[in-house]
């Protein structure tokens, strides 16, 4: 194992560890150890039988045979090898696809960037920690960070790898440097020696996965200089990575992960495919890193329901606990009846359609993360054979949890609780500078605790039972409707109510009766309560598609202090051109500072007036191609599009200029001619070049939605229609004037 | 794992789908109340789910009963605010 280590002097260290990770084969008969220790005899170094937890349902331990393996990357093939020596299930196997580096952090109770000590002996590592996981205040090494950028000399509308290079430009705090003179290769050894002097332990691109990364590696290899291209520690060149990237399905959208490139001894972070990073910024990426043991580089790149996998695997470990590479945990057994009660989510109370006025906003905080801890919800937690007694019982099904604590809630008390404390220091600090690093890092840790809940459902999860999932939507269910009970017995009524937040409203109720009925509510449910503030007016909107029914989670409100509350409207949206988004956020900007409805209703002529101002300037196409630009993720493979829609038509584009397109990638256009039946519909923003035409009648028309939205639960007669008619009028008063 | 069941809010879908035909045999005028009677179980989809009853229909009827009780309550309420006798 290599271990990098970051001096208190600054430098950066190499290290060896003689290392390798274990996989564990369980099997009925112990007899039958000897077909996998004969069969895959070149593959480890030694075995010993060892007494291991093999299921996270069962208590007790059994004998199963520890293998060391020679080579830390075989341990899937290997696995895989031992699995076919038997009908499936013979042969079970263990630990087989932890990360080698996760599994040395968790032998080594280590977790990245923690102070600690370290002798070599015979070439292992003897390591002393002196650092402690749950610390707040830790210090972080002074890190040097450098973001790398490249310009191409495009022969097409697209840069491609064939491509040369224009310049390259590495910029960092103590400034900016470009690459642009000489030979292409003159420009790439440069940069190479300019990252070996800056030597920095990360670098930022954007796309560097997608683009930057393989075009550098092809120019290299273009110009016969494909083993000097080193941007790592190690003097290792850099190679494209073996595997393409992956599509995949994820709550109703397709999305596109591409393969990493990973640098070894520095960290490579893509903004673009970074979520923590995005998120939560170095800081988070820290506290993550931290929290669930996993390197950076994979931390920076892993979903959310990787580095909860991490950590629960910390636990496991801790616990004697194996972690099964193929879990097999099936769904307890439930008639219809059960099944119907069961199996269903958390509570919603449907949206009062239209405006409300003087509505209180009161949240639970962090529920789904605090029933699992709390209440103990795990898989093997739920109506376990052990403590068919329990006091601790499922709402509504009535199902058993056991009293000894589970591997789920033993993973999330940190998650929890360091959350809490985070929140409590952002909101304590006298010293503004540490705010922004409490914030970002209470960011990441109610991030893990967001995909807690959906880890204990999913099927890929190795600690995942649906009963679990139940469980904790039963609970919630409870919660939510004894809230409101609670808030109907004050004399509140109930406007909406949405899992974990409760919007009521009382004539002339005040902050503070709203504070009140919060603190009653935590007192008598048990969970904690933030009150989120009072709304002077708040609009729940209807559904599209049905005027007459209201949508949960799209409305928008102005708290007293005239801030905004936003949600699932056009100004929300990241596939809204920016424009619409600019123009919708100014109307709400100024109807906020009306104290009721219907004093909103007296700023329709002024929001009328910004939206005349923003149809002007489409009109004169004073705005440019990327503030109009619709985003969106391919649904599917470029060569799988039938008909002419306006997407297909930016995607045509694309792949003839030699764009490869994947299922679940993101494109850019801007419409130009809506109404056309050809491939010119749009045009992919990254072809657009200087000014474009855009399809301005459309854009009017679109952005007249988009303003109806916000306006016409207050003036019914601010339509799309009547704005786009009121705009006309406008247009020819001044001509015929 | 994941939803055995779906949720009531699309179940809700499903069946309005399945009365398609019951909707096409319908007069052109009749068709948009038809409609908006379908709309009225959306706005208790909730109470349904709540009530857990086998056959999805049950729960849209009972939401569509109880939104034209609540309707005939109002009427009944301006009728005798305006003096009007219910007959019989």
């Amino acid at each position: 194992m290599v271990v990098w280590l970051k001096l208190e002097s600054g430098e950066a260290v190499r290290l060896v560890d003689r290392w390798s990770p274990s996989i564990f084969v369980g099997a009925d008969n112990k007899a039958d150890f000897a077909v996998p220790i004969y069969t895959v005899r070149q593959d480890y170094e030694w075995t010993r039988p060892v007494q291991m937890r093999e299921s996270v349902i069962d208590p007790k331990t059994s004998e199963v045979l520890e293998m060391k393996l020679k080579d830390a990357t075989k341990s899937q093939q290997v696995a895989g090898r031992i699995e076919r020596l038997g009908p499936f299930g013979t042969f079970r196997l263990y630990n087989a696809d932890i990360p080698p580096p996760q599994s040395y952090l968790y032998e080594k109770d280590l977790f990245p960037l923690a102070q600690c000590d370290v002798v070599t002996r015979e070439g292992r590592l003897q390591w002393k920690l002196e650092d402690d996981v749950w610390d707040y205040e830790y210090a972080v090494p002074g890190l040097r960070k450098v973001k790398l950028d490249v310009e191409v000399a495009k022969e097409g509308k697209l840069p491609r790898l064939t491509d040369r290079l224009e310049s390259a430009t590495l910029e960092s705090d103590s400034g900016k440097i470009t690459f642009e003179g000489g030979s292409e290769a003159d420009k790439l050894l440069a940069l190479v020696q300019a990252v070996r002097d800056a030597d920095p332990d990360f670098i930022l691109t954007n796309d560097g996965d997608t683009f930057l990364f393989p075009y550098l590696i092809r120019r290299a290899q273009a110009n016969g200089l494909t083993s000097q291209l080193v941007l790592g520690r190690d003097r290792t060149a850099m190679k494209a990575p073996s595997k393409g990237g992956t599509s995949y399905f994820s709550y109703g959208r397709i999305h596109y992960k591409p393969s990493a490139i990973k640098l070894r001894g520095r960290v490579h972070i893509d903004i673009n495919t970074s979520f923590t990073y995005s998120e939560a910024g170095f800081e988070g990426l820290f506290e993550l890193s931290r929290t669930c043991r996993m390197p950076l580089h994979t931390s920076s790149r892993a979903s959310i329901g990787k580095a909860l996998s991490s950590l629960q695997f910390y636990h496991a470990h801790k616990a004697g606990l194996l972690v099964p590479w193929k879990p097999t945990l099936a769904e307890r057994f439930k008639d219809r009846s059960e099944l119907m009660v069961a199996d269903r989510g958390g509570f919603i109370f449907e949206p009062r359609l239209g405006v409300c006025e003087n509505v209180g906003e009161l949240d639970f905080s962090a529920l789904y993360p605090n029933i699992m801890y709390r209440k103990n919800i795990s898989a093997e937690t739920i109506r376990c054979s052990c403590c068919p007694d329990s006091d601790n019982r499922v709402p509504e099904l009535g199902w058993n949890v056991c009293k000894n604590k589970g591997i789920v809630p033993l993973a999330i008390e940190i998650i929890v609780e360091k959350r809490l404390r985070y929140k409590e220091l952002e909101a304590n600090t006298t010293n503004k500078a540490d705010r922004p690093r409490y914030s970002a890092r209470q960011a990441a840790l109610k991030w893990l605790g967001v995909t807690t809940f959906g880890y204990l459902g999913f099927n890929n999860a190795k600690f995942g039972r649906i009963d679990a999932h139940i469980a904790v939507c039963a609970w919630d269910r409870k919660i939510l409707l004894d809230a409101a009970r609670i808030a109907e017995e004050r004399g509140f009524e109930v406007v909406h109510g949405i899992v974990d937040s409760l919007w009521v409203r009382k004539e002339r109720a005040d902050s503070g009766d709203y504070i009140e009925l919060g603190a009653d509510i935590e007192s008598e449910t048990g969970f904690a309560m933030t009150f989120e503030g009072v709304y002077k007016w708040l609009a729940f909107l209807p559904s599209k598609a049905d005027s007459g029914v209201p949508v949960l989670n799209r409305y928008f409100g102005a708290h007293s202090d005239g801030t905004l509350k936003v949600r699932g409207v056009d100004a929300r949206r990241h596939d809204t051109p920016l424009a619409f988004r600019r123009c919708q956020m100014d109307l709400l900007k100024i109807m906020a500072r009306a104290g009721s409805a219907l004093e909103v209703r007296d700023t329709v002529p002024e929001c009328t007036r910004v939206f005349f101002g923003y149809a002007d300037m489409i009109m004169h196409h004073e705005l440019s191609a990327s503030e109009l630009a619709y985003t969106t993720n391919l649904s599917k493979a470029p060569d799988e599009y039938t008909t002419m829609t306006v997407q297909n038509s930016a995607v045509t584009q694309l792949t003839r200029e030699g764009a490869s397109l994947h299922a679940g990638e993101g494109i850019r256009y801007v419409i130009t001619d809506y109404d056309g039946r050809d491939s010119r519909r749009a045009i992919p923003l990254d072809m657009v070049e200087d000014q474009i035409k855009y399809d301005v009648e459309r854009y009017i028309g679109l952005l007249a939605r988009v303003c109806s939205a916000v306006l016409e639960p207050f003036a019914p007669e601010c339509t799309a229609q009547f704005l786009m008619r009121s705009y006309e009028a406008h247009r020819s008063g001044p001509l015929t004037s | 794992m994941g939803r055995t069941i779906p949720s009531f809010r699309i179940a809700e879908e499903q069946e309005a789908a399945e009365w398609r035909s019951f909707r096409k045999a319908l007069p052109k005028e009749d068709r948009a109340a038809f409609d908006e009677m379908l709309s009225s179980a959306r706005l208790f989809t909730s109470a349904s789910s709540a009530a857990v009853r086998p056959s999805k229909f049950e729960g849209m009827a009972m939401a569509i009963i109880f939104s034209h009780y609540k309707t005939l309550s109002r009427c009944a309420v301006a009728a005798k605010t305006r003096g009007v006798r219910p007959e019989g």
